[in-house]
C-alpha cells in the first residue's frame, strides 16, 4: 500500500518519532532564549535550556535521518479505551474538591469502565461504591488528606 | 570488624515490628505484580510512593525495595506455570521453564528458581555489603567536576547500552534533563518554563511524571493498543517439588555463573535485570555441550537467568546509595524517594545514616528469606488472583493513581500534570521511545546542572578542569569510547555496502 501526503509521513513510525523530538527540542529553544544566557564561567538560567533542547533538535534530526527509509508503522490506536480513560482522570482531577472525593471517584469509575464494550451496569457500580468506600476511609480518614468525602 | 558491627546493628534495625512488617507488605505486593502480567513493578512502586510519606524514610524504602525484588521471583512463578512472563526480566525463565511445566515438572522448575533466586540475590547482597563502602569511600574523594563526568557517563551508557536506537535513547535523557530544568532556576532565581503557573516553581512533581509515564500510559497501552497482548489460558497442577538429583546437580554451576552476570550488570547504568537475565542464558548455552537442547526444558536455562536478575536487581542499589547515580528508572525513583525524604543518597550516605543504609541491606536479606518461604506455598493464591479480570484491575489502579498523586501536596494541578504525562508516555510507547532515560535524565538534571555551573565558576570558566582530573579524564574517554562504539559498526557497515 502506498500512501502519499502528510498522512503518509505520520504513519511512518520512525520519521513521526524524529519529527516529534524535533518539535519539542525547537519549542524548547523559542522559550529558553528568552532567558539570560550567561557565560561559561557564569552560566545563566538559559544556558543549559539552551544546551539541551538544541541537542534535541540534532537528535531529532538523527531520528530523522536514520529512520528515514523504515517502513514501521505506528500501532493502531482504539479511541474508545483512550478517550474512556482520559476523561475519568479529567473527571477526578475536575470533581474532587468541588465535589468531593466519592463523587469523583465514581465517575472515574463509571468513565473509565466505558473503555470496553457491552456495560456491565450492575458490576461497575459495585465497583465504584467498593473503591470509594476503601479509598476515603483509607485517604480521607487514615491519611487525612484534606478532601471532602461529600459535596454537603 | 567494623563492617559486621555495623551490619549487626542493621539487623537489629530491619527486624523490629515495624521494619519487618513493611518488608512484608513490600515483598509479597511485589510478588503479586510480578505474578499479574500487565501491572510492573516500576508502576506500582510509584503508586506506593506516596504511602510512603506517611512512614520513616527507611521503612518507605524497605517496603519499594521489597516489591521491585519481589516482583523477580513473581515473575518467574507466571513464567513457568504460564508461559506468560509477569516482569519482561523473566521472560528467558519461560524459554525453559514452560516446557519443564509441560513435562510435569512444574514443582521442580519452581523449586529451582525459588532456590537459586534466593542465592543470586543473597551472594550480590554480600558484594554489595564489601563494595559499597569502598565506592564510597572514593567517592567522597569527588568534586562537582568529577561529579559531572561521572553523571554524564551513566546517563549516556542508561540511554546506549538499553536495547533500542541509541539516538531514540539519548533524545529521551536530554528530554529529562530539559524536563529537570523547569522552575525556579538554583542560582538566579529565574523560573524556566513555567508559563505562570505557580504550581511549577519548584519543578514538576516526580511522583506526577512517574505515575504518568509508568502507571497512566501502562493502563492507556493495555487498554488501546500498542501493549503484548497477554491470555491467560494454562492450568497446571503442583507434582513434585523435589528436583531430581541431576536437576539439583546441573544447577549449581550456572546459579554462581548466573549470580556473577547479574551483579556485573546491576552495577553498570542502563543494564537492568532484564539485560542479565538474557546475557546469562546466552552464557548457558554458549557452555553447554547439548546447546541444542535448550528450550525444551533445560534446568541450567532457568537457574542461571533467575540468579542473574536477582543479583543485579541488589547490586543495582550500589551506585544508587553509594553515589547518588541511579542506573535505571527503578532506582531513579528511589533516589526521589530518598530526597523526598529529605534523604540525599551520596558517599555521606553510609557514614551519616548507618542506620537506614545497613538497615537497608538487612531488610534486603530478610525479604529474601521471606520470598524463599513464602514463594511456593502461595503459589496457588498467585493462580486464583491471576483470574481477577483487568476490567475490575484497571479502574482501580487509575483511581489509586489519582488519589497518590493528589495526596503528595493537595494539588489537582499534579493530577492533571500525570494525565498529562500519561499521554506523553504513551507516544512515546508507541514511537518506540524509552521512558527509562527520560526519568534517569530528570532525577540527575538539576545535579547535573549544578555540579557543571559550580565546576566552571571554580575554574574560572576553563573546561581544562574536567580532562585534568582523572576520575573525570575516565569517565568522559568512556563516555566518548560509548558513542563511538554505538555509532562505528552501522557507519562501516553502510560504507562497505556502498564501496
Amino acid at each position: 500500500m502506498v500512501v502519499i501526503g502528510a498522512t503518509g509521513f505520520l504513519l511512518r513510525r520512525e520519521r513521526l518519532c524524529g519529527a516529534a523530538v524535533l518539535l519539542v527540542g525547537a519549542f524548547g529553544l523559542s522559550e529558553a532564549m528568552t532567558y539570560p544566557l550567561g557565560r561559561l564561567i557564569r552560566m545563566g538560567p538559559g544556558y543549559l535550556p539552551i544546551a539541551f533542547s538544541g541537542l534535541m533538535v540534532l537528535f531529532g534530526l538523527a531520528i530523522l535521518a536514520d529512520g528515514w527509509s523504515s517502513t514501521a508503522t505506528v500501532a493502531r490506536v482504539r479511541l474508545r479505551p483512550l478517550l474512556a480513560v482520559l476523561s475519568g482522570l479529567l473527571a477526578w482531577a475536575i470533581l474532587a474538591e468541588p465535589a468531593g472525593f466519592v463523587a469523583a471517584t465514581m465517575a472515574l469509575i463509571v468513565l473509565s469502565s466505558l473503555a470496553e464494550p457491552g456495560a456491565r451496569l450492575l458490576q461497575t457500580l459495585l465497583l465504584a461504591a467498593g473503591v470509594s468506600l476503601a479509598g476515603g476511609l483509607l485517604f480521607v480518614k487514615a491519611f487525612a488528606v484534606p478532601l471532602p468525602l461529600f459535596p454537603f | 570488624m567494623d563492617i559486621l558491627d555495623s551490619l549487626l546493628a542493621g539487623f537489629s534495625v530491619a527486624l523490629s515490628a515495624h521494619a519487618l512488617l513493611f518488608c512484608f507488605v513490600g515483598a509479597s505486593v511485589g510478588m503479586l505484580i510480578g505474578v499479574l502480567p500487565g501491572i510492573g513493578a516500576l508502576a506500582t512502586i510509584s503508586i506506593l510512593l506516596p504511602f510512603t510519606f506517611y512512614l520513616e524514610p527507611m521503612i518507605g524504602l524497605i517496603m519499594l525495595a521489597g516489591v521491585f525484588y519481589g516482583a523477580q521471583y513473581g515473575g518467574s512463578t507466571a513464567s513457568i506455570l504460564l508461559n506468560l512472563p509477569g516482569t519482561a526480566s523473566s521472560a528467558v525463565t519461560a524459554l525453559d521453564g514452560y516446557p519443564m511445566a509441560k513435562a510435569g515438572r512444574a514443582g521442580s522448575a519452581l523449586f529451582v528458581t525459588t532456590i537459586t533466586s534466593f542465592v543470586g540475590g543473597s551472594i550480590a547482597i554480600v558484594a554489595m555489603i564489601l563494595l559499597a563502602p569502598f565506592v564510597a569511600a572514593i567517592a567522597l574523594q569527588f568534586g562537582s567536576t568529577e561529579y559531572f563526568s561521572v553523571m554524564l557517563l551513566s546517563l549516556v551508557a542508561a540511554s546506549t547500552l538499553s536495547p533500542g536506537s541509541m539516538f531514540k535513547g539519548l533524545a529521551m535523557v536530554v528530554f529529562g534533563l530539559l524536563l529537570g530544568t523547569v522552575g525556579a532556576d538554583a542560582m538566579t532565581g529565574v523560573y524556566r518554563f513555567t508559563f505562570g503557573r505557580l504550581e511549577l516553581a519548584e519543578g514538576i512533581n516526580l511522583i506526577a511524571i512517574v505515575m504518568g509515564l509508568f502507571g497512566i500510559s501502562e493502563v492507556l497501552a493495555n487498554l488501546a493498543g500498542g501493549a503484548q497482548p497477554t491470555r491467560l489460558t494454562e492450568r497446571v497442577s503442583l507434582r513434585s517439588m523435589i528436583p531430581s538429583r541431576d536437576e539439583s546437580r546441573r544447577s549449581v554451576a550456572p546459579t554462581f555463573r548466573g549470580t556473577l552476570v547479574g551483579i556485573v550488570t546491576g552495577i553498570l547504568p542502563g543494564l537492568g535485570p532484564q539485560v542479565a537475565s538474557f546475557v546469562a542464558y546466552a552464557v548457558e548455552k554458549k557452555l553447554s555441550r547439548t546447546p541444542e537442547r535448550f528450550g525444551s526444558g533445560m534446568v541450567e536455562g532457568i537457574a542461571a537467568p533467575e540468579a542473574s536478575n536477582n543479583a543485579s536487581v541488589q547490586a543495582a542499589f550500589i551506585p544508587t546509595l553509594t553515589l547518588g547515580i541511579p542506573g535505571d528508572a527503578v532506582m531513579a525513583v528511589m533516589v526521589g524517594a530518598l530526597m523526598m525524604h529529605g534523604v540525599l543518597p551520596g558517599p555521606q550516605l553510609i557514614s551519616e545514616e548507618p542506620d537506614l543504609f545497613w538497615g537497608l541491606i538487612a531488610s534486603f536479606w530478610i525479604g529474601n528469606l521471606i520470598l524463599l518461604v513464602l514463594n511456593i506455598p502461595l503459589i496457588g493464591v498467585w493462580l486464583q488472583i491471576l483470574r481477577i479480570p483487568y476490567r475490575l484491575l484497571y479502574p482501580s489502579i487509575l483511581a489509586l493513581i489519582c488519589m497518590g498523586i493528589y495526596s503528595i501536596r493537595n494539588s489537582e494541578f499534579d493530577v492533571l500534570m500525570a494525565i498529562l504525562f500519561g499521554l506523553v508516555g504513551y507516544g512515546m510507547l508507541l514511537l518506540e521511545l524509552p521512558a527509562a532515560p527520560l526519568l534517569l535524565g530528570f532525577v540527575l538534571g538539576p545535579l547535573v546542572e549544578e555540579h557543571l555551573r559550580r565546576a566552571l565558576i571554580i575554574s574560572r570558566g576553563s573546561l581544562d578542569v574536567f580532562v585534568t582530573s582523572p576520575v573525570s579524564l575516565a569517565a568522559l574517554l568512556l563516555t566518548a569510547l560509548l558513542i563511538l562504539g554505538m555509532l562505528l559498526p552501522p557507519l562501516v557497515r553502510r560504507l562497505r555496502r556502498r564501496g
